[in-house]
């Protein structure tokens, strides 16, 4: 079946070909196996058994290719008849039967590929009873004009009517239904499933099989009682099935079902109209358990749409933060290097000072070791810039991982540090060593604080204040349980107008800013569970405050 | 002679350090600054050598100070050094009147030719300068008369014309002469001559 649809994808047009004729050839093996295997009952020539299973094999064939996929039927009728039932029926007769049948299910294939628009991987439940109402009203059509056909060509006796149209009917709605669905997910899912997932579903499988087959064996082993009393036992397994893997798992449990039951009539001998009885049965158990099983998966997709959004908005945040991370340090860029140099003046001069007094005879070994000592603090100095500059502007999903909030608020600082003594502005951290620690995305929080003090850095330089000030603190606060940390600086102030839309993407006092940072800062710390907000807006005792909740039950 | 010294500023106390032990491993005297404004009140006209400054610090900036020297009249060479240099800064630096203006990561071999060079000029100066003040310092032992009699001489007057300019006697101009060549040291008339000239008696 799978050749049918590579039609669509862009194989050349003599291999698709070729693997079309090997999926009809397949597909009318298919029926002609399927129709010896399942023929039990012949009326006057004809099959009567109330199950055609090749046909739900050829039908689904029709629905993904189309109506041509009616020769397939045509011929399998013809093969059918000829090979497994080897009667003596005229061959008029015979080519009058699968032209009938085969001209029916085209005639409702091109009428539902027309107009019902049908998704064949059955996704909706709409899908399934389309897909349902198509195959019945094919069977009618089959039945009624075939029943017509035979009566017309003395085939049929009119007493006859009844006990050849309804097994007829019933066999083909009931072959449709459980085969057509199975096959048609089997191709959709072909190829997102992966063996391993098959496997590891096999034990649960094997269950199935066991429950269903125990059903059906109290169903036609039970003495005196007409089976049909126990028939609802087997609308359990099938129901669970399709509870835990929705259409799929119906699908499946219902072809095991199917199977089963015509298994064992076969073999303990039922007359053709208990078989019908069983077969109608079979038919509402098919349509509950298709009905159950797309229902859920339905829901499960939408389950799976939703999380799939929520994630892609997360990936789309995370590039905005990215984004915003690469626009801060940028805006940072000249400080930073300018911190990163004077680490570097001061090594280089104590390298030339150790190599001039070892260079010295008699040089003094102790000032060596001193100078070296402090040159060795002043490489690892600049390497720390150098790291937490990488670490931060590093791509990467959102991480999130429990955080020793005075360990986030130094290393944040670090980055800080560079950018505040650059425009000589004293920066200092008030933080209680046992802060708790809080839960969420580590380079995130730290972007949001440097981005606080670089705001706070540029309106400070901005407005060319000497004995510039700025200083980030952090408390604990209990009710709700929470880490309040807070940028405080004695810059201008914020006013009126920039005030009422400061959160907004886009509103910013600097010439070269984006404006986004204080945006993504609020979304950042919302998605934390937490606010952002301006706690005093007044020149000299400028602060803002950000919250982070310990307790981020809802933490995205 | 007062001695020389390297007055090293930075804000940043690691470059302050490190250069200021570079410098004294290098056998400078050295003294450092955090501030400029910090080094002009510890300074006055006395001191002599060279200053060292960063040009970005709170306060009295690197070519502020260079500028604040020279309102002062204090002699000292200023080499500049910046972290973030540019060309705007560096022509700045010098217009101001610094010796030289050098990016961070300093090369010492630039810095201490930067000095030494600023020094040796200072030091020309000085002697200069010296000299000049010993020359003056004779010619103020000079006595009316004998002032009188050197600018006589300087101008090309023999002793004869200058006996009879004055009405005194050739023995007598002679013995001012001698009395004035002892007294400045000259060891003859052109190099008196030449002393005239440095002293703005007569114009070459």
């Amino acid at each position: 079946m799978q050749s049918s649809l590579t039609k669509t994808l862009s194989l050349s047009p003599s291999s698709a070909r070729a693997s079309t004729w090997l999926t009809a050839g397949v597909c009318l093996a298919a029926y002609v196996v399927l129709a010896r295997a399942s023929f039990i009952h012949v009326h006057k020539g004809l099959p009567i058994t109330p199950w055609d299973p090749g046909l739900g094999v050829v039908f689904a064939l029709m629905m993904l290719a189309g109506p041509w996929a009616g020769l397939v039927l045509f011929a399998g009728v013809v093969l059918g008849e000829v090979l497994v039932l080897q009667n003596e029926v005229e061959w008029p007769i015979i080519i009058g039967i699968g032209a009938i049948t085969s001209l029916s299910y085209a005639a409702v294939t091109l009428f539902a590929r027309r107009h019902l628009q049908i998704d064949v991987g059955l996704v909706h439940l709409r899908d399934v009873l389309m897909l349902l109402a198509v195959g019945l009203a094919g069977a009618v059509l089959d039945t009624v004009v075939l029943t017509v056909f035979l009566l017309g060509v003395g085939q049929l006796d009119v007493r006859d009517v009844v006990q050849v149209f309804s097994p007829l009917l019933i066999g083909d709605a009931i072959g449709i239904a459980v085969v057509t669905p199975l096959l048609l997910r089997f191709v959709f899912r072909q190829r997102s499933v992966t063996l391993r997932e098959l496997l590891s579903m096999a034990p649960e499988g094997a269950l199935y099989l066991v429950v269903i087959g125990a059903a059906l064996w109290a169903i036609i082993g039970s003495e005196g009682l007409p089976g049909s009393r126990l028939f609802y036992l087997l609308f359990v397994p099938v129901v669970i099935a399709a509870v835990r893997h929705g259409l799929d798992g119906a699908c499946f449990s219902l072809a095991v079902t199917q199977f089963g039951l015509i298994g064992l009539l076969h073999l303990s001998g039922y007359d053709a109209a208990q078989f019908t009885e069983f077969q109608a049965l079979m038919l509402v158990l098919t349509v509950t358990g298709l009905i159950v099983g797309v229902v859920v998966s339905e829901r499960e997709n939408s389950d799976r749409l939703a999380r799939n959004a929520q994630a892609r908005l997360m990936e789309r945040q995370a590039g905005a933060a990215h984004a915003a991370r690469l626009n801060l340090v940028s805006g940072m860029a000249s400080a930073l290097a300018h911190e990163i140099n004077q680490p570097m003046t001061a090594a280089r001069a104590l390298a030339r000072s150790v190599q001039h007094i070892l260079r010295t005879p008699g040089g003094d070994p102790a000032r060596v070791d001193n100078n070296l000592t402090a040159l060795l603090a002043h490489i690892d100095h600049a390497g720390a810039i150098v790291r937490r500059m990488r670490d931060f502007i590093r791509r990467g999903g959102p991480h999130v991982s429990t955080i020793d909030t005075r360990g986030m608020l130094e290393q944040a600082l670090t980055l800080a540090f560079a950018e505040a003594s650059a425009k000589h502005i004293r920066l200092e951290l008030d933080a209680p060593d046992d802060l708790p620690a809080v839960h969420g995305d580590r380079v995130q929080l730290e972007q949001v604080v440097l981005n606080l003090v670089h705001n706070a850095v540029e309106a400070i330089a901005g407005a060319n204040q000497p004995e510039g000030q700025i200083r980030v603190s952090a408390r604990q606060h209990s009710a709700p349980p929470g880490v309040e940390i807070g940028v405080l600086d004695n810059g201008p102030g914020i006013d009126d107008h920039l005030a009422a839309r400061l959160f907004d993407p886009l509103a910013t006092s600097k010439q070269d800013g984006l404006g986004l940072g204080l945006s993504i800062s609020a979304s950042i710390i919302e998605a934390h569970g937490g606010r952002v907000w301006l706690h005093c807006r007044e020149a000299g005792a400028t602060e803002f405050r950000f919250s982070v909740p310990l307790n981020q039950s809802d933490l995205r | 002679m007062p001695s020389s010294t390297v007055f090293v500023i930075d804000d940043h106390a690691s470059v302050r350090h490190a250069l200021g032990e570079m410098l004294s491993v290098f056998g400078y005297s050295v003294k450092t600054y955090e501030s400029a404004d910090s080094f002009l009140q510890a300074i006055d006209q006395q001191n002599s050598g060279c200053v060292v400054a960063d040009v970005k610090m709170p306060g009295t900036d690197g070519i502020g100070l260079v500028r604040e020297l020279a309102h002062r009249n204090i002699a000292l060479p200023v080499v500049l050094i910046s972290g973030h240099a540019d060309v705007p800064m560096a022509v700045a630096a010098i217009k101001s009147g610094a010796e030289d203006f050098i990016e961070k990561p300093v090369d010492d071999r630039q810095l201490v030719a930067a000095i030494n060079r600023a020094l040796a000029q200072r030091f020309e100066q000085q002697d200069l300068r010296e000299a000049q003040r010993t020359l003056r310092d004779r010619f103020a032992r000079l006595t009316p008369r004998q002032v009188e009699i050197f600018d006589l001489v300087v101008e090309g007057f023999t002793s004869h014309a200058i006996s009879a300019k004055l009405n005194i006697s050739v023995r007598t101009v002679e013995g001012y002469r001698a009395e004035i060549m002892e007294k400045m040291q000259a060891e003859s008339v052109a190099a008196l001559v030449r002393q005239a000239i440095r002293l703005g008696r007569i114009t070459p």
